[in-house]
């Protein structure tokens, strides 16, 4: 159906405007169909979303609450007219209930009282029947008193007959009038019923108007209300409206002002100040005119004077010349007699060199000379010192010997007088220099500390002392390692001392530190340096032990150590090498760690000083 | 107020013509109430200022004098019409105004032949109704007056028209007059002849006097008065009738009170042949309602036969409280069957029996126009309830049944619960006053579950059970609704069709 009466529209449509679908032209056909399918679309689509298109739905809103009242009447009205119809017909079913009940009730009594009629009749028949048989015997009676028996005999089944007669017509009769009576009742009752029914159709009629009304009344305060409503809204909307305009005109009229303002002002202030801006540099240029021209005017004064001035110089100059004509003249006639000077001098000097290098070479053979003989006292020097070193070892071997016989006589003998004598046991003392041959080396006896240290500061380049008192470490380790001290144990020094060294140079500064450092630790000697080096340094080398006491034993003095650097260099650059290089992986502790290295130090050599003194004490 | 006076008082003599051109125009134009108007500003006048009143009201020592204004000579001309309506009348020549004003003060007991043909205005007609009966309903008459006027009066003359003694010249005259408007005759009572009046008091009187003749001489008397019998003869004026559509008659008398007689209320073979007669010929009958009239079967038969059958547009057939049974209910299914187009049918208070019912039944499955038919306390028994049951399976026409007080019981009951589901066309059933019990409740209820076309089902007084009365009448409510839903639907597709059951609410 809709595809139809779309189709007849598209052909209305066509029919008026457009290509044609029986057009003769068959690409207007095409596009003519092309049309028609998509209105068909179109209209499809209208068609979906027109269902629910939202003006309807607002609509559908809009009239719910009087739609609402309206059903919500409707339904009450229907159920009060329902309620009231069959209240008021509740009468007419019961009457009907009654009549037809009563309709029963009359059939079966009618269909007793015919049963009772026919018995009656039939019985009464018979008995006629006999009355007149009778009669007919009575004409052949002949004895009156017969006949009066039978004419009395026949009176009283007459009379019975009547009788009985009569007394169904009496019960008939009373029958009818309790009809009647009944009949009166029922009228009464029907009037009664109807009586009722007209009250209830009046009470009905009442209150169907009054409801009706009440519901109209609700009906249309719903209206009322929602019209109320939808107005309210609009108006509401409205003013809302208005007034979110009247606010934006405000506001813009406002702004307006606003910048109408603003640019006057800036208008206003650019006039101003390009006003000023002209005055200013108006009167400036001004000036800078006035100030020009008086300047022109200056500088002409200025070039007047100075024009003057300058010719006035120029003859000063002019005559100054001619002075210094004259000069120049006197100074070159000089000039000629220094040069002639100069050349015999410098004759004379080449003289002189000739005559000094002659000179030279003579003294220097005679240097050489005087060198060898030198040389030859050395070597016999050192041949008598060894030769008397030897001897001086021979006799105190000889003299040890002796020494240690005797010693171990006194050692039996003691021990004797222990085990023998005194039934002790003996406990031999020490005997340590028992095992001693040789002389004792004067040189071991340690330097006192601060000799030690003057020389590790003082010389640094005299390596062999260094060598000599420091057994194991270099120079330069050591040196760190006191400058080290130096730094990190100020504590230990007085106060006052400290502002008293202030001025002093650098390593005499250190070295008296040094000392009262080592005052304060009472480090008396060298060997005590070497113990407290220990612990600020984290790795040792052996090598320079062996070395050194190669050293020890072909050490003599200091001068000849020089002497035998010279003659050793090679050998002697080669330890020099590996000290240094093991110098160099040597490492000194963390200047923090100095504190707590000098604590452990001063623990342990406290101790061992103790254990010194303990052996002291028992060799006395 | 006083300024007003004080600025009215200066020109005195101005005065005076602005008011008599005021006053003119209201004489000439209010045709209305000229004299009240008139009244009034002469009594402003005179109370704001006795001395600005027109010069020519004063008039000294005249005791006739009045303060009215002559009435206009419009008024004065329509009074004299009104005068003479009855000899001289003059209605179409006038101005619709003129009318108006005439109309109104027509008085009502101008003669019918004057008014009937020349007014048609209700409002004239209104007030003569107005007059005659204090009660009326103009709903029933089309919302015509002139309409309900005649069939009134026509209705009041034949009421109390008494046989062979009134002079029917008169009633003939008002039917000449009002018979285009006239299309339902309701008759509520048709007075016997004088004669039997008199007799029936000449009865009364000799009542008392012998008892043994009585009853002879009643029927002698009957016997012989019987052709004179008859009651109006309606020949002549349904002839006279072009429109008449419904007629309603009721052969008795209407509050005869103590000087009641069985033959006030005879409908004699005379007046029926007379009535099947008249309605044979009247041909725009549509509604032909006989009640309380002691129809019985050879008089419906008759009815039928000479008058009834094939009858081009007789619609309903009302034949309530009467004496019908099973031959009568044969001649009637023999009227639905194919032989007329009765769309309603109303046997309600006859004596009809199961076989009439099964006749009735057998018209109702081969009537296809039949739309209502009313049993109501009959003794159709459970033999033609079944039989009527059965043939709602076959018609699909009967909107609206009524076998209330029938004697009906369970085989009745479970028929119809059977044809509940089969049935799309019945809307109204009225099985009221009919011992069902229990068990038929529960099965009708069943039986409704699948029906959403029956809209009223009456079961009371049925001893149906109250539970399931209550879920079928909920079931009943439900398809109320339904049904106005598809009703408005259908309005408002298209309104000017729609099925109109505003009979059934």
């Amino acid at each position: 159906m809709e595809l139809l009466a779309i189709n007849q529209k598209s052909k209305g449509d066509d029919d008026n405007q457009g290509p044609s679908l029986t057009s003769q032209n068959r690409d207007e056909r095409v596009l003519a169909r092309r049309i028609r399918v998509e209105q068909r679309i179109a209209q499809k689509k209208r068609k979906t979303l027109g269902i629910i298109s939202p003006v309807e739905d607002e609509h559908k809103d809009e009239a719910s609450l009087a739609k609402d009242q309206t059903e919500q009447s409707r339904q009450r009205l229907v159920k009060l007219e329902e309620d009231g119809l069959e209240f008021v017909t509740n009468i007419r079913v019961g009457q009907d209930l009654l009549e037809h009940q009563h309709r029963l009730e009359e059939e079966e009594a009618t269909r007793k009282r015919n049963e009772r009629l026919e018995q009656d009749t039939k019985s009464s028949k018979e008995k006629f029947d006999e009355i007149i048989r009778n009669w007919e015997s009575a004409r052949t009676k002949e004895l009156p008193r017969e006949l009066h028996e039978l004419l009395m005999a026949q009176k009283h089944a007459c009379g019975t007959m009547l009788e009985e007669k009569n007394k169904l017509i009496g019960e008939l009769e009373k029958e009818l009038k309790n009809k009647d009576d009944y009949y009166v009742k029922m009228l009464r009752k029907f009037d009664e019923n109807v009586k009722l029914l007209v009250e209830r159709m009046n009470e009905q009629v009442k209150s169907r108007r009054m409801y009706y009304a009440r519901e109209l009344h609700a009906i249309e305060e719903a209206f009322i209300k929602e019209r109320q409503e939808l107005l309210d809204k609009y108006n509401r909307e409205w003013t809302e409206k208005l007034e979110e305009r009247r606010f934006k005109e405000e506001q813009f009229v406002v702004s307006r002002f606003e910048r109408h303002d603003t640019f006057e002002r800036e208008l206003q202030r650019l006039r101003i100040k390009q006003a000023e801006e002209f005055n200013a540099t108006k009167v400036k240029l001004e000036n800078q005119v006035q100030e020009q021209q008086r300047k022109i005017e200056e500088m002409k004064a200025i070039y007047q004077l100075s024009q003057e001035k300058y010719e006035y110089n120029y003859k000063v100059l002019k005559k100054r010349d001619e002075e210094n004509l004259l000069t120049i003249g006197v100074q070159k006639n000089r000039k000629i007699k220094l040069n002639d000077l100069l050349t015999s001098l410098k004759r004379k000097l080449v003289q002189k060199e000739k005559q000094f290098k002659s000179e030279s070479i003579q003294a220097a053979e005679e240097y050489k000379r005087t060198l060898g003989n030198i040389q030859e006292i050395k070597r016999k020097a050192k041949h008598f010192l060894t030769a008397d070193m030897e001897k001086f070892h021979e006799l105190w071997i000889m003299n040890e010997e002796r020494c240690k016989e005797m010693a171990q006589k006194l050692l039996d003998a003691d021990r004797i007088i222990f085990e023998h004598q005194l039934g002790l046991i003996w406990t031999p003392p020490d005997l340590d220099f028992m095992n001693n041959i040789g002389p004792i080396d004067a040189t071991k006896i340690p330097k006192p500390s601060i000799d030690v240290v003057r020389e590790i500061l003082t010389d640094q380049q005299d390596d062999s002392s260094i060598k000599q008192t420091t057994s194991h470490l270099s120079n330069t380790t050591m040196k760190n390692m006191l400058e080290l001290l130096c730094d990190e144990g100020d504590f230990l020094i007085e106060p006052k001392l400290l502002a008293l060294l202030e001025p002093l140079e650098s390593n005499e500064k250190n070295l008296i530190k040094l000392d009262a450092i080592f005052r304060a630790l009472k480090i008396e000697n060298e060997e005590d340096i070497e113990v407290m080096a220990k612990y600020f340094i984290d790795y040792i080398q052996q090598n320079t032990d062996q070395q050194s006491k190669v050293y020890v034993s072909s050490g003599a003095g200091p001068e000849q150590e020089e002497e035998e650097e010279e003659d050793e260099e090679g050998t002697d650059t080669s330890h020099q090498q590996i000290t240094d290089t093991v110098d160099n992986r040597v490492e000194l502790i963390h200047p923090n760690h100095v504190l707590k290295a000098l604590i452990e130090f001063l623990d342990e050599y406290r101790s061992h000083q103790k254990y010194v003194f303990a052996i002291y004490l028992f060799k006395r | 107020m006083t300024e007003e006076t004080t600025n009215l008082a200066p020109p005195v003599d101005n005065t005076v013509v602005p008011s008599t051109t005021e006053t003119q125009p209201v004489t000439d134009e209010n045709l209305r109430s000229p004299t009240e108007d008139a009244i009034q500003t002469e009594i402003k006048y005179s109370m704001l200022n006795p001395e600005l009143k027109p010069v020519r009201r004063i008039i000294a020592d005249d005791l006739e004098w009045s303060l009215r204004i002559v009435p206009a000579l419009t008024d004065l001309a329509l009074n004299s019409l009104v005068k003479s309506f009855d000899t001289n009348p003059k209605y179409n020549e006038l101005l619709d105004k003129h009318r108006n004003q005439l109309l109104k003060s027509l008085p009502t007991h101008v003669p019918l032949k004057v008014t009937a043909p020349l007014v048609e205005d209700e409002n004239y007609w209104q007030k003569c109704c107005k007059e005659k009966w204090p009660i009326c309903d103009i709903k029933q008459y089309d919302n015509s007056w002139k309409r309900f006027y005649f069939e009134k009066h026509i209705e009041e003359i034949i009421e109390n028209f008494v046989p062979s003694q009134t002079d029917t010249k008169q009633l003939f005259e008002y039917v000449n007059l009002g018979a285009q408007y006239v299309k339902r005759l309701d008759i509520k009572q048709l007075l016997p002849p004088v004669e039997m009046q008199d007799k029936i008091l000449q009865n009364e009187d000799e009542f008392f006097d012998d008892d043994e003749d009585n009853d002879l001489n009643d029927g002698r008397d009957a016997e012989l008065k019987k052709p004179l019998c008859d009651h109006f003869d309606f020949t002549e004026l349904i002839k006279r009738l072009p429109n008449l559509e419904e007629l309603h008659l009721v052969y008795g008398v209407k509050g005869c009170g103590m000087n009641f007689d069985w033959n006030m209320f005879e409908f004699t073979k005379k007046d029926c042949q007379i009535l099947a007669k008249c309605v044979q010929q009247c041909k725009t009958l549509r509604v032909l309602h006989l009640h309380r009239s002691k129809v019985d079967d050879l008089k419906i038969r008759m009815l039928i036969r000479d008058g009834l059958l094939d009858h081009p547009t007789l619609e309903e057939l009302n034949l309530e409280h009467n004496q019908i049974s099973d031959r009568g209910c044969r001649a009637i299914a023999k009227l639905l069957n194919g032989h007329s187009k009765l769309f309603r049918l109303n046997l309600c208070n006859n004596l009809i029996g199961p076989q009439g019912a099964q006749a009735i039944a057998y018209g109702v499955t081969k009537s296809t126009t039949i739309e209502y038919l009313n049993l109501r306390l009959n003794r159709i028994g459970d033999e033609g309830g079944q039989a009527i049951c059965l043939a709602l399976l076959i018609n699909q026409s009967l909107c609206e049944l009524n076998l209330s007080s029938n004697n009906l019981s369970e085989p009745t009951g479970n028929k119809l619960a059977e044809i509940l589901n089969r049935n799309k066309s019945l809307l109204k059933i009225d099985m009221s006053a009919n011992r069902l019990g229990g068990d038929i409740g529960k099965s009708l209820q069943e039986g409704l579950q699948d029906n959403s076309t029956l809209l009223y089902f009456d079961l009371r007084m049925t001893e149906c059970g109250q539970e399931s009365e209550y879920i079928i009448n909920q079931k009943l409510k439900a398809n109320r609704e339904q049904d106005r839903l598809i009703r408005i639907q259908e309005k408002n597709s298209h309104d000017t069709k729609g099925r109109t059951y505003s009979h059934l609410f």
